[in-house]
């Protein structure tokens, strides 16, 4: 993934808010790094831009070489599915469908998650729910709402996968848990893993860690 | 697990957000299938009233006269008959009025059957028991009169008279009958009690007579005036049938059935043609002629007439034939041609009148006038010659059979329907009459005669055939042959109406009920799918995170969108289904309804439940739609929304949906926009109705946008002390979300809007009641008679006729005479299509007087714009004849506009169109249209008389007025009655659609102040944790009890302030110009009740906040 010269500013009534002031950087499978840096310092910002959610207001993102923000809406959803996982601090996951749908969530872009069922069972298992793909987001514990959100991201083997403050929720020990698993199964499936988080034992699990300041970056 | 799998899931697991949905869709669809079904079940109850009432008759035929019974009986013997029908009654029918001698109770208006035993055969029943002199009334007849059986019943009927009452030898008085009955046990309708072949809703008030003895009361033995026919079930409803109908009487009838005679005269040297009328018409006239053609012979036309007096030389005869004729009689008996001056005696005449060629002679001869008087007038001819009694001078029967005249053994007994003085008669006179009985004693050229004594009615009283010289015996029968081919019953004496093709026809309604109520529950249809909008926005609100996680993992936008419309589409089916359910007992409310409160506005309570498939598969299909396409806009806004936004729990209309400058430059032009319309409706640049309308309308949008944009900028700090500060807190929760606010307002306004002004559109019958531009024209009467008044009652001659004079209550009473031929009534009192309209023909004194007012017309001349009664004295080019009608008949109730026609049939005339030339405005003539009396006259010859009075009476003395005129006319059935109580049964049909209107309205409004409970709750749970904040800082539940009630209070004084406001602008001219009234009363009333529905859900949104956990919340926070 090469990111140059990326820059996002905000609309405001006393003018253009700037957020990211020029972020470069090249991430290549199998590395991971955490993003830090103060509430307000833009990295949910520059994480949702990697993930294609929110478009910058210059630069180019390119992963496998394709800028995904010069594709048509249906195409980037597609790209969307294909390359990126997100796992989120609150884990959205769907209250009115089983732990095993959805973890296949992201397959059902594509009509049918059936061919995907196998992969999702192995992930569950890999994440320790095998034994509740049956059950709903209600009867679980939050450290296992955010594995089964883990498992999702990676269901569909992503390139990059984006976590936004993934243990936020939790308490020391399941974030722990949770953070051991999430690196595994990256260091499996070869992604390329970007962690923002505010959390400092978290980012001391990865090998590289950058601070978000001022809209630039700047490694630690 | 397909992405399906996931909508059936959300289904599933959001079943109660969805509740909601699936209830306001059942309440639309209800709503919307209870309307169609409704109007499924008036058009199934008027076929099933139809059925009733025909019982097994298919077809009528209806005969101008009377005609042989025997003829039914040759009509079923033809070969042809069995191939198209079942079963044949000959039977009388009539008009009458029924007073019930106990009581004195009167019914006036009664369908009078004369029937036997083959009438009840026809339709499959045995006869009901009953004496030679008992009748049998209709049990609504019985009713009305107080009847039971064995009680007296007399009943008035018109006898039927051969030579009509609009030529001097008709009779005008005594032209009734009176029976006495004994009253049978009333015939319930399923007993065929109710028969009748005009459909109508009402009640039928009938009287079944013993055959045999109407038709010894009216001297007319073994005679009838219709026959009824069953069709065979293939082609009863269908015009085969009375095609079928047409060719047997054509085959059966004879001469004398079509009321000509074709007799042999002057010893057998001719054949007179005749009609019993006296009068013969034009049409028969030119067949006669045309048949002696056919034959080799040389008609010859005659008018005979009676002269007063014949006078020359200062000498007399009384009362004289007169015979005009021409060719090669008048040169025979003047020996030359004819001059228009001439007149021939015979000897006997100018003898008694020392007359010599050369002399004048004067005729002095009655005429009776079309306005109901009669006049002598004066004619001068010059004696040509003189001629012996001897060949055509000498032939009585030149002279038709005239009751009480011709029939007298001498002239003494003469007892014409005119004024004579037999004192004038001398013996010679009577040795005249004794020798030669009616022989003319004069004769003049027929164009001059006709001239004098010349008749709408016809212009000769016969048609000479000489029977040519060398003619064989059978020459008469070939003319009679030749005659009857050229006559056509169907076109000269009788009618042949398809009842039962017909009255389906007509039971298609003028009044599409499904249609009406569509329109009137629309704000209950718009109040359920915004709610149904709203609870559905509601709950995809709920789940934003869930929209921008699919969104994450690569579902677009479109397709999210798409997931949750299959989502709202299947909530939508199973809310159609409910609501198809729910559609019966709806429309089973309804009808109920309209049987009971609202029964003014159908006149019947006979009205059943049916529903057809399609009507329920249109309405579920329909509120599918609708529904379906409210949840598709509601979702608009989430493709603006980015998927972070939407992970954040951002529903993100804030920043898309509020109120901008265009809102505010919006509503600034609007107002200024209804000032201009306003000022230019005050300055008459623009009509006053349509500019207020305009300008309250403009005014609610510019107000509603006002009110968004005022909603969303609100500022500023509490004041004062006690609640005031808690409340103005709770006027600032309005602005929370100024969108759903002004929503809401929007609702409420616009259903206020509605409401108040359909509510001035009520109409009060005593408004413009003395004024001869009003509804009533200035009339305080209105009355109908059973028999035609001939006699004109504004002279001391038609006083003494009428049996008016010397009565004190009718002191400075003046009457406007109008002709009427009875038909359907066109007013909204009727429910089926009008196929006959009634017509009135008007005096040319009314139209000249320009009473009434008219909304349009096709007026061309500055005259007929200023009246546009004028315009019904027009001769239009093709014929047709000018009508003007009501304007609210003529739009929903005949569905025609001007220049339009009306075709309806007359018996034994080609049909006739009506052109619709001006529209009243709504008032007294909703029932009828109207003609002039020339044209009504040459329209339907065979109507006599007047049967339609227009009363002016004195202020205050209306009702003896009327008490005495049904007194002392009840000899014909006079029915008068107030006009405000004729307008007031059409306003109050007018009236209860504007319940129903209002009561449909005031529900959408109720369930749109439901919404806005909804919409309140919703704010409250969204900012629970700003309450709670509010509770921690050391507000109490009333706090925010009061908080909640004043957001509620503000929102719901904005949308019915508005509403009244913006309304009351737009009626004020209407109100003015028609005459409503402002129904403040019930319409505070609905207002109220609003407040307090309003109030009662804000109660329950305050319950439902006081249960939730707002400690809790504030925890979480």
């Amino acid at each position: 993934m090469r990111v140059t010269d990326l820059r996002k500013e905000y609309p405001t009534a006393a003018g253009p808010l700037p957020i990211l002031g020029g972020v470069s950087f090249e991430l290549r499978r199998g590395q991971a790094v955490a993003v830090m840096g103060p509430s307000g310092s833009g990295k949910s910002t520059l994480l949702y831009i990697l993930g294609t959610l929110e478009p910058p207001t210059s630069g180019q993102v390119t992963l496998d070489g394709v800028d995904p923000f010069a594709l048509g809406e249906a195409e980037l959803a597609a790209f969307r599915n294909r390359q990126v996982g997100f796992v989120f601090q609150d884990h959205c996951l769907l209250p009115q469908c089983t732990v095993l749908e959805n973890v296949l969530t992201p397959a059902l872009v594509t009509g049918d998650a059936s061919p995907h069922v196998d992969r999702a069972r192995k992930l569950l298992d890999q994440v320790g729910l095998a034994a509740r793909a049956d059950h709903r987001p209600a009867q679980l514990s939050g450290g296992e709402r955010q594995r089964v959100a883990i498992a999702r991201a990676l269901v569909l083997q992503p390139v990059l996968l984006l976590c936004d403050e993934p243990t936020g929720n939790l308490d020391r020990h399941t974030a722990d848990t949770v953070a051991s698993l999430l690196l595994d199964l990256h260091r499996d499936q070869g992604t390329i893993l970007v962690v923002v988080t505010h959390s400092a034992e978290l980012a001391a699990r990865l090998p590289v860690r950058w601070q978000l300041a001022e809209g630039r970056l700047q490694g630690t | 697990m397909r992405a399906s799998t996931l909508v059936r899931r959300s289904l599933r697991h959001y079943w109660r957000t969805h509740l909601a949905v699936v209830l306001g869709v059942a309440t639309a669809v209800a709503v919307l299938t209870g309307a169609l079904v409704v109007g499924d079940s008036v058009r199934a109850s008027l076929r099933g009233l139809v059925a009733q009432r025909l019982g097994q008759a298919d077809v009528a035929v209806r005969a101008t006269r009377f005609f042989r019974e025997d003829l039914a009986r040759e009509v079923e013997q033809r070969p042809a008959f069995g191939a198209s029908f079942l079963g044949l009654a000959p039977l009388v029918i009539l008009d009458g009025a029924v007073t019930h001698e106990e009581s004195g109770r009167r019914a006036a208006g009664v369908l009078v059957y004369g029937v036997d035993e083959r009438f009840w055969r026809l339709h499959g029943r045995a006869a009901p028991a009953a004496g030679p002199r008992d009748a049998l009334p209709s049990a609504p007849l019985a009713a009305e009169l107080g009847a039971s059986a064995g009680d007296t019943l007399l009943l008035r009927v018109q006898q039927p008279s051969e030579v009509s009452a609009a030529t001097l030898y008709g009779r005008r008085d005594d032209q009734g009958r009176t029976l006495r009955l004994a009253a049978g046990t009333p015939l319930a309708a399923a007993a065929l009690g109710e028969f009748a072949l005009r459909p109508q809703q009402q009640s039928v008030r009938a009287l079944f007579v013993p055959l045999r003895l109407l038709q010894r009361t009216l001297a007319k033995p073994a005679a009838v005036n219709a026959l009824l026919l069953d069709a065979a079930p293939a082609v009863e409803a269908t015009p085969v049938a009375g095609d079928a109908a047409a060719g047997l009487l054509r085959e059966a009838a004879s001469l004398g059935d079509l009321g000509v005679a074709a007799r042999p005269v002057a010893g057998g040297t001719a054949i007179a043609v005749e009609r019993e009328e006296a009068l013969l018409d034009d049409a028969t006239a030119e067949a006669a002629v045309e048949a002696a053609r056919t034959v080799g012979a040389a008609p010859q036309r005659v008018l005979t007439y009676l002269a007063n007096t014949i006078a020359a030389n200062g000498r007399e005869v009384p009362y004289s034939l007169v015979s005009a004729v021409d060719g090669a009689p008048w040169s025979a008996l003047s020996g030359g041609a004819p001059a228009g001056d001439a007149i021939v005696l015979n000897d006997w005449a100018a003898r008694e009148l020392g007359a010599r060629a050369g002399d004048a002679v004067t005729l002095a001869y009655f005429l009776w006038l079309e306005e109901g008087r009669i006049e002598e007038r004066h004619a001068t001819f010059t004696l040509a010659s003189v001629v012996p009694m001897e060949g055509l001078a000498a032939d009585r029967d030149l002279t038709p059979d005239y009751p009480g005249i011709t029939g007298s053994a001498q002239l003494a007994d003469w007892d014409p329907p005119f004024p004579i003085d037999l004192s004038r008669v001398r013996k010679p006179d009577e040795a005249y009459w004794d020798r030669h009985r009616a022989t003319p004693k004069a004769f003049v050229p027929l164009a001059r005669g006709q001239e004098l004594w010349g008749h709408r009615l016809g212009r000769l009283t016969s048609v000479r055939v000489p029977v040519p010289p060398g003619a064989d015996a059978a020459f008469a029968g070939r003319y009679a042959q030749a005659l009857r081919a050229e006559l056509d019953p169907i076109g000269t004496a009788y009618a042949v109406e398809t009842v039962r093709a017909d009255s389906l026809r007509a039971s298609e309604g003028t009044t599409d009920f499904g249609e009406y109520f569509l329109y009137f529950s629309a704000f209950l249809v718009a109040a359920a799918l915004l709610l149904t909008a709203l609870f559905f926005r509601f709950g995809v609100e709920q789940r934003t995170r869930e929209v921008g996680l699919l969104r994450a993992v690569g579902f677009t936008p479109a397709r999210v969108r798409r997931g949750l419309v299959l989502e709202g589409a299947a909530l939508a089916v199973v809310g159609a289904l409910a609501g198809t359910a729910a559609a019966w007992a709806y429309g089973a409310a309804l009808l109920w309804a309209m049987r009971t409160f609202w029964v003014d506005a159908v006149g019947t309570d006979q009205l059943r439940l049916v529903a057809t498939p399609a009507s329920l598969a249109i309405g579920a299909l329909a509120g599918i739609l609708t529904a379906v396409g409210c949840v598709a806009l509601t979702l608009r806004g989430l493709r603006r929304v980015s998927a972070r936004a939407l992970l954040a729990g951002s529903r993100g209309d804030e920043a898309h949906l509020g109120p901008t400058r265009r809102t505010a430059r919006f509503a600034v032009g609007g107002a200024l926009a209804a000032g201009l319309l306003l000022v230019a409706a005050v300055r008459d640049v623009i009509p006053a109705a349509g500019a207020f309308f305009g300008a309250g309308l403009l005014l609610l949008a510019a107000a509603i946008a006002g009110q968004w944009r005022w909603l969303a900028r609100r500022q500023g700090l509490p004041k004062g002390a006690g609640a005031r500060p808690v409340a103005w807190l709770g006027f600032r929760n309005a602005s929370y979300r100024p969108g759903r606010s002004a929503l809401c307002v929007a609702l409420i306004a616009a259903a206020t809007f509605v409401i108040v002004s359909v509510g001035a559109f009520r109409r009060d019958a005593r408004e413009g009641a003395g004024d001869p531009k009003g509804p009533a024209g200035g009339y305080a009467l209105v009355a109908t008679s059973v028999l035609p008044l001939h006699h004109d009652p504004h002279t001391a001659a038609g006083l003494e006729a009428l049996n008016l004079a010397g009565e004190a209550a009718l002191g400075g009473v003046r009457f406007e005479r109008f002709r009427l031929q009875p038909g359907d009534d066109a007013s909204c009192l009727n429910l089926y299509r009008p196929q006959n309209p009634t017509v009135l023909g008007a005096p040319e004194g009314f139209l000249r007087a320009g009473r009434f007012s008219f909304q349009s017309s096709l007026a061309a001349t500055e005259a007929e714009r200023a009246n546009p009664w004028l315009l019904l004295e027009r001769e239009l080019p093709d014929g047709a004849i000018p009508v003007a009608a009501d304007a609210n008949s003529l739009a929903y109730v005949l569905h025609r506009k001007l220049g339009d026609e009306v075709v309806v049939t007359r018996p034994g005339q080609p049909p006739l169109r009506l052109r619709l030339v001006a529209a009243l405005r709504n008032g007294l003539f909703q029932g009828e249209l109207i003609t002039s009396e020339r044209a009504f006259l040459r329209a339907f010859p065979d109507r006599q008389g007047f049967r339609f009075l227009l009363v002016e009476a004195p202020a205050g003395r209306e009702s003896e007025v009327a008490a005495a005129l049904e007194s002392r006319l009840a000899d014909y059935g006079l029915d008068a009655v107030p006009t405000t109580e004729r307008l007031a049964r059409y306003f109050r049909v007018e009236n209860t659609y504007l319940s129903m209107f209002q009561a449909l309205g005031g529900l959408g409004l109720l369930l749109g102040t439901v919404g806005l409970g909804a919409v309140l709750l919703r704010n409250a749970l969204e900012r629970r944790r700003e309450l709670a904040l509010l509770r921690a800082v050391g507000y109490r539940r009333r706090h925010l009890t009061v908080m909640v009630l004043a957001e509620n209070a503000l929102l719901l004084a904005l949308g019915l302030g508005t509403g009244v406001a913006c309304a009351l602008v737009a009626i004020a001219p209407a109100v003015v110009e028609r005459g409503g009234t402002f129904p403040a009363g019930s319409l505070a009333l609905l207002l109220l009740a609003v407040v307090a529905v309003g109030q009662l859900v804000s109660r329950a949104a305050v319950a439902l906040i006081h249960r939730a956990p707002l400690l809790a919340a504030l925890r979480s926070e």
